[in-house]
């Protein structure tokens, strides 16, 4: 593989960073738009995503008939719970659409999709992308998910139906040989909700403790119902465009510095890591950067332990450490790196974590989040306000580090 | 799955009391699941080789809410990944542990195989726990308490699940 696409990369690990840094400051996200988070929506996926879409366009101060592009993705096969990118190209009145993806893959392939988006403007493909994710996950919900690779037959048989089965391996193997416990994942928990309640739009309004989320009953062993994320009716959309382009727009742009997607087989040695660690050394490695860099973090948190195992990953809590790191409130909006600003999947809501990326959005722009308690400016007062200190760069990541995304303030 | 040709030997096995893994007769590599192509080495020739049907727990999470699968009746169960000795610790297979002192199992426990018979005539290798089934007073001895406190989580909290309903309406789960 070494030198193979010429003299400037002496390495694989070079080529992948020189590939993910082509895009450098390239493209931004310069609308975003979201619906209510419900458990009952009484509406259709196209109409929760138009909804959602609509509210980027307009954010980004362009119409409808501008966007030449759409890419969503559902859980896999069997499971397309969100709406065809067909059918919100029909349902916006788009004029042109040269690129559309439905893409599979669950919350693993979220940034790999902005990418996607990215790669589709960068070419010049496209002038606008909108890539949004609609889901009716809490009314109408599969009660199995719908596996159908040669790997995941033998689930079924050994009742490994529920992702909590698949990636509670990984948490069961870190507590195993960290000590991590389930007191830590409490803490996180409490601190991811507490964010929630300076988020209008979360769907839990009411503080947890550490106690509640010790007597919430068992799920799948390691994990309780407070450490699983919630199932929600709704839908967010992000506008993806050239920064060029993004300058003539309504809000600044917030700058795509960089994305990977891949993967790594579920039950691969050593089980307590996941491709965060490979894909922290590719990002950050196209873009210059180290885990210090990181300002704000929007972090995969469909169980508690999976976010732990993500912080150290992407190299914000030490290996091993991260109980400890969260436990000290390293976490927390004026910690050493926020995580999860919004209260992400555990407490503002399931949208496939692209809800993440939105969160991610906010806190870069210059007037900062609008949804939290503060009218005008932001006051750093944590009992209205969430917006982070001097936000300048964001870092978001998909299941198991699978894909991610550099985002940096303009 | 039952009706792929790929698959037959290992279910016939099973039939027979003997578990079948797959190893590539090219560069030996232990494969799992069953693929056709060895990754290891790109050779086709990968054989289904016998293994002891002893291992050991390389982690294991405790189904309490089942969400369908062939498991969903014997709730709580235990779904594990067991690494099979004499492999290397190359070979691991997704199983169960199932029977007594299943629950309490933990990380690094021994387990051996067992074929269980299933409706339409399928025997499905799950593993028992080795020490459990030696140990003096098996689940009342003091084993059971060593081995509860091992693990990460205790059982206080599985006392509280008791009490406590198992319907996840407020999480959505």
């Amino acid at each position: 593989m070494d030198s193979v696409v010429g003299g400037a990369c002496a390495s694989a690990d070079d080529w992948r960073a020189a590939m993910s840094g082509a895009l450098a400051g390239e493209t931004a996200v310069a609308g975003i738009g979201w619906t209510e988070f419900t458990k009952t929506s009484g509406r259709s996926v196209v109409d929760l995503a138009t909804e959602a879409c609509l509210g980027a366009v307009t954010d980004a101060g362009l119409a409808p008939a501008d966007v030449d592009g759409f890419v969503t993705s559902y859980w896999g096969p069997g499971g397309q719970d969100t709406a065809d990118p067909r059918g919100i190209a029909e349902a916006l009145g788009a004029e042109e659409c040269t690129y559309r993806l439905f893409g599979a893959g669950g919350g693993s392939a979220i940034c790999a999709m902005v990418g996607s988006a990215a790669m589709a403007v960068h070419c010049g493909l496209c002038r606008y992308v909108l890539v949004y994710r609609a889901a009716n996950g809490s009314s109408s919900r599969p009660d199995t998910i719908p596996w159908a690779t040669a790997e995941d037959q033998w689930r079924t048989l050994y009742g490994q139906t529920h992702a909590a089965a698949i990636f509670g391996l990984r948490v069961m193997a870190h507590m195993h040989r960290y000590g991590t416990t389930s007191r830590d994942f409490a803490h996180l928990a409490v601190a991811q909700r507490n964010h929630a309640l300076l988020n209008g739009k979360a769907m839990m309004k009411t503080p947890i403790t550490v106690a509640d989320h010790q007597a919430s009953p068992w799920v799948i062993e390691p994990f309780r119902r407070l450490d699983c994320c919630l199932q929600t009716d709704g839908a967010v959309a992000l506008l993806v465009t050239s920064t060029e382009r993004a300058r003539d727009l309504r809000h600044a742009p917030v700058h795509i510095e960089g994305f990977v997607g891949g993967a790594i087989p579920h039950e691969r040695p050593p089980l307590w890591e996941t491709n965060a660690k490979r894909a922290a050394q590719t990002l950050y490695g196209a873009a210059g950067v180290s885990a210090a860099d990181i300002d704000v973090a929007e972090l995969y948190d469909p169980f508690t332990g999976m976010c732990l195992l993500h912080m150290e990953g992407f190299g914000l809590a030490p290996e091993g450490e991260s109980g400890a790191w969260v436990r000290a409130g390293k976490n927390g909006l004026d910690g050493e790196t926020p995580v999860n600003t919004h209260g992400g999947l555990l407490s503002e809501g399931y949208l496939g974590g692209y809800n993440h990326i939105v969160e991610a959005v906010q806190q870069l722009r210059p007037e900062g989040v609008v949804d939290d308690g503060c009218d005008e400016h932001h006051t750093y007062d944590r009992s209205v306000c969430r917006q982070v200190r001097d936000a300048k760069r964001g870092l978001v990541c998909g299941e198991s580090g699978e894909s991610a995304l550099l985002l940096r303030a303009a | 799955m039952r009706s792929e040709p790929i698959l037959r030997p290992f279910w016939d096995g099973c039939a027979d009391g003997r578990l079948l893994m797959r190893r590539c007769a090219a560069c030996g590599t232990w494969q799992w699941p069953p693929r056709e192509m060895c990754a290891a080495c790109a050779s086709a020739r990968v054989d289904w080789t016998e293994v002891s049907g002893v291992g050991v727990v390389t982690s294991f999470v405790i189904v309490h809410r089942a969400f369908g699968g062939a498991m969903a009746h014997r709730v709580p169960y235990v779904v594990a990944l067991v690494t099979i000795a004499g492999t290397d610790d190359e070979a691991s297979i997704l199983t169960n542990v199932v029977g007594p002192g299943a629950t309490d199992v933990t990380i690094g426990d021994e387990v051996e195989v067992q074929f269980e018979s299933e409706a339409g005539g399928l025997r499905v290798p799950r593993f028992r726990l080795v020490d459990w089934a030696t140990a003096p007073g098996g689940a009342e001895g003091e084993d059971a308490g060593m081995r509860a406190s091992r693990r990460s989580v205790g059982s206080d909290a599985r006392d509280a699940l008791k009490s406590s309903s198992p319907r996840m309406s407020e999480q959505g789960l």
